[in-house]
């Protein structure tokens, strides 16, 4: 018996350790198990990784490429430029003075230049390291331009201009070694976007290695001409505010009698440029928030910036034309007259010339924005009024409007013809006589000049989906 | 043992496909949730149109989810969440002047028969406006559009509007991608005064906003106004 409870007991044992056994054979399986799930994560999120990042990869070298490949072609676009611009310039210094051929150089180099300065702007560069070079193409194709100009109304080179365009030359010859030199770099695998992205305080790699040029060896020539980004344009004088200087406090009082049923005035500081201002912020009877600016000088309504209302119109274009011609007039421009306007959606824009002897003064134009939802002056711009206005003595000059007419080709048909001065070129003023004309499906103006008959201008109206453009 | 055995396959089968969600770099999860609820969702849109609006949200980091053209409610979100920061009714549907302003015409809209040229000039100058100012005043945006012009008049700097704005580096909103949005009416009156003349700024060339400006080369500028958030300089 007693060996019988021993038997199961030992038995009853074994079948427990048998148990254990298996919870622990159990366990392991379970480990063993969990192991190889982790694994498996494992490999598998690897590859996954390996193939996102691949794919991810392979299509930022599409794209890096692409680009790369864009920036190459414009460099050695503007190597070309610059080549093509020294040899014109070497070939135009060369040549007798005067010829056809000379200036046939300086047209060509002009538009050599004006590609280089497109190629430049196109490359990764910041703007403060390439701005001198910029300037420099852009002023050799104004330059040449006028030069060109002047030859082909029979003048010739003078010494002084021979000599400027030799300084011109040397600095072209120096922009162009640079610029191999650099290709040659390129030739062993250089990437400009690669460069470029190396970022290096306010420049990067790219606009560094090309801008040392510009502290070292390149002497910027200076070319002193009225034309196309001339200093002399750029730097034009105000000649029409020549009074005293007027305090903050006494702009107030005049804006204050302006708008005289103001919500509210809230002085916004100075503005320092072409013209000094002090400038408000006024909420008109209207509830409008306009941006005045007074000038500093005289203490005229100089600039007016509001965005005007949306909704139903409440005035019609007549009353608005008045309420323009009004607001001018209080402002100083006597004699006005409306020579141009654009209805833009709820706003129309007037452009006010004063007349003087009959004749319309063109550069002295004032703009006033008139808002048909509310019958308020919601913008005005006097600058070039200001800028040009200035006591002319004008002659009418010898051409009748008939014979101005007669001129028109005979395929237009004249609408109406007047006298005007007419801001030419670059600061120059010159009266005509301005025929309106239609034909060819479109509203031309020509312009001929009224002491000899000499077309000087054409301008024709385009349609655009947001109104009309003089061009 | 089958049964771990199962549940083992099961496991690996369930990353398996989260896996090949990782390489196409999508979001599985996202995408469950953006088909069930499908069915619920105002078909406004085409599965086309879908994909351009969850291309154009995720670009400007509206939205996080897949681009599969389907309008779930990660899209929904994403649109509520565009249209809060842009100031539109915040409906989460994709209308005609969300549409505007996302940069898209939707196939219903009728196209403008003008025969008249498209402004393009005014059109490129209001979007960089709009992304570059949109959140100043009146005259801080005109005076946005103002340097652009002044610099195409400037000698230091390309000669179209163009070629000024999308010069590189010159413009953040431009390197980022929100010259592509859509501007407002606001943005476009003021590229529209700019282009007729105006100028708070007599002359500028540049701005920068004191509070974020990186480069110290900007801050040797002259000053010629400060107008909101941005400082104007020759």
């Amino acid at each position: 018996m007693k060996n019988d409870i021993l038997d199961t007991r030992s038995s009853s044992l074994a079948s427990h350790r048998e148990e254990n056994n298996t919870k622990i054979v159990k366990k392991k399986n379970r480990a063993i198990t969990a192991l190889s799930i982790t694994t498996g994560i494992l490999a598998l999120s690897t590859t996954g990784l390996a193939i996102g990042f691949a794919i991810a990869d392979d299509k930022a070298m599409q794209y890096h490429d692409s680009l790369e490949n864009v920036y190459q072609s414009n460099f050695y676009s503007l190597i070309d430029s610059v080549n093509n611009l020294e040899n014109k310039l070497s070939k135009t210094i060369s040549a007798s003075s005067g010829s056809s051929y000379q200036r046939k150089m300086l047209l060509e180099a002009s538009q050599n230049a004006s590609e280089a300065e497109i190629s430049i702007a196109s490359l990764p560069m910041s703007q403060n390291d390439i701005q001198d070079t910029v300037k420099m193409v852009n002023q050799i194709s104004g330059y040449t331009t006028i030069l060109a100009d002047n030859l082909a109304n029979g003048g010739s080179l003078s010494e002084d201009e021979i000599s400027t365009l030799t300084t011109v030359h040397e600095s072209v010859v120096d922009l162009q070694n640079q610029l191999n030199e650099f290709a040659r770099k390129m030739n062993n695998g250089y990437s400009i976007l690669d460069a470029s992205l190396d970022i290096n305080a306010d420049s990067n790699e790219f606009s560094l290695s090309l801008a040392s040029l510009k502290n070292n060896d390149i002497e910027y020539p200076t070319m002193i001409y009225d034309g196309p980004f001339s200093d002399s344009v750029v730097n034009s004088k105000v000649k029409g505010l020549n009074g005293e200087k007027i305090s903050e406090q006494q702009a107030r009082e005049k804006l204050d009698a302006i708008y005289k049923d103001a919500v509210k005035i809230e002085y916004q500081g100075e503005t320092n440029g072409k013209f000094s201002t002090f400038n408000y912020r006024v909420t008109n009877s209207s509830e409008e928030e306009l941006y005045v600016q007074m000038s500093m000088i005289e203490g005229h309504v100089l600039t007016i910036s509001g965005a005007g209302e949306d909704g139903q119109s409440t005035i019609d274009f007549d009353s608005a034309k008045n309420i323009a011609l009004e607001f001018a007039k209080d402002n100083g421009v006597e004699n006005g007259e409306v020579v141009w306007s654009d209805t833009i959606k709820e706003d129309v824009y007037f452009n006010i010339a004063p007349k003087e002897n009959g004749i319309i003064l063109y550069p002295d134009l004032v703009k006033v924005k008139v808002n048909l939802v509310s019958g308020s002056v919601v913008g005005y711009d006097a600058t070039s009024y200001f800028t040009n206005h200035t006591d002319r003595s004008l002659s009418k000059g010898s051409i009748s409007l008939n014979e101005a007419e007669a001129k028109v080709p005979s395929r237009f048909a004249i609408l109406q013809s007047r006298l005007v001065l007419s801001p030419l070129d670059y600061n120059r003023e010159v009266v005509c006589v301005e025929v309106e004309a239609q034909g060819e499906g479109s509203t031309y103006y020509f312009y001929y000049n009224a002491s000899d008959g000499t077309l000087e201008n054409v301008l024709k109206i385009i349609q655009t989906d947001d109104g009309n453009l003089l061009m | 043992m089958k049964k771990t055995l199962l549940s083992i396959v099961s496991f690996i089968f369930v990353f398996a496909f989260m896996f090949v969600g990782v390489t196409s770099l999508v979001n599985l999860n996202d995408r469950t949730l953006d088909r069930q609820v499908d069915l619920s969702a105002d078909a406004a849109t085409t599965t086309a149109e879908n994909r351009t609006i969850q291309t154009k949200l995720k670009r400007w980091g509206y939205y996080t989810g897949n681009v599969d053209g389907i309008y779930g409610p990660l899209t929904r979100e994403a649109v509520r969440y565009f249209q809060r920061k842009n100031g539109l009714s915040v409906d989460g549907i994709v209308g005609p002047q969300t549409a505007a302003a996302l940069g898209m015409t939707l196939s219903s809209g009728s196209s403008s028969s003008s025969s008249s040229i498209s402004s393009s000039d005014l059109n490129l100058l209001a979007r960089c406006v709009y992304a570059e100012a949109r959140g100043e005043s009146y005259v801080g945006q005109v005076a946005i559009a103002a340097v652009v012009l002044n610099r195409v008049e400037s000698p230091s700097f390309p000669n179209t509007i163009a070629g000024v704005i999308y010069q590189p580096y010159a413009f953040t909103a431009v390197n980022d991608g929100q010259i592509n949005l859509t501007p407002n009416s606001t943005a476009y009156k003021a590229a529209q005064d700019a282009l007729n003349g105006w100028d708070p700024t007599y002359g500028a060339i540049y701005y920068y906003n004191p509070a974020t400006a990186t480069s110290s080369w900007i801050w040797s500028r002259q000053t010629t106004v400060t107008i909101g958030n941005h400082v104007f300089a020759v």
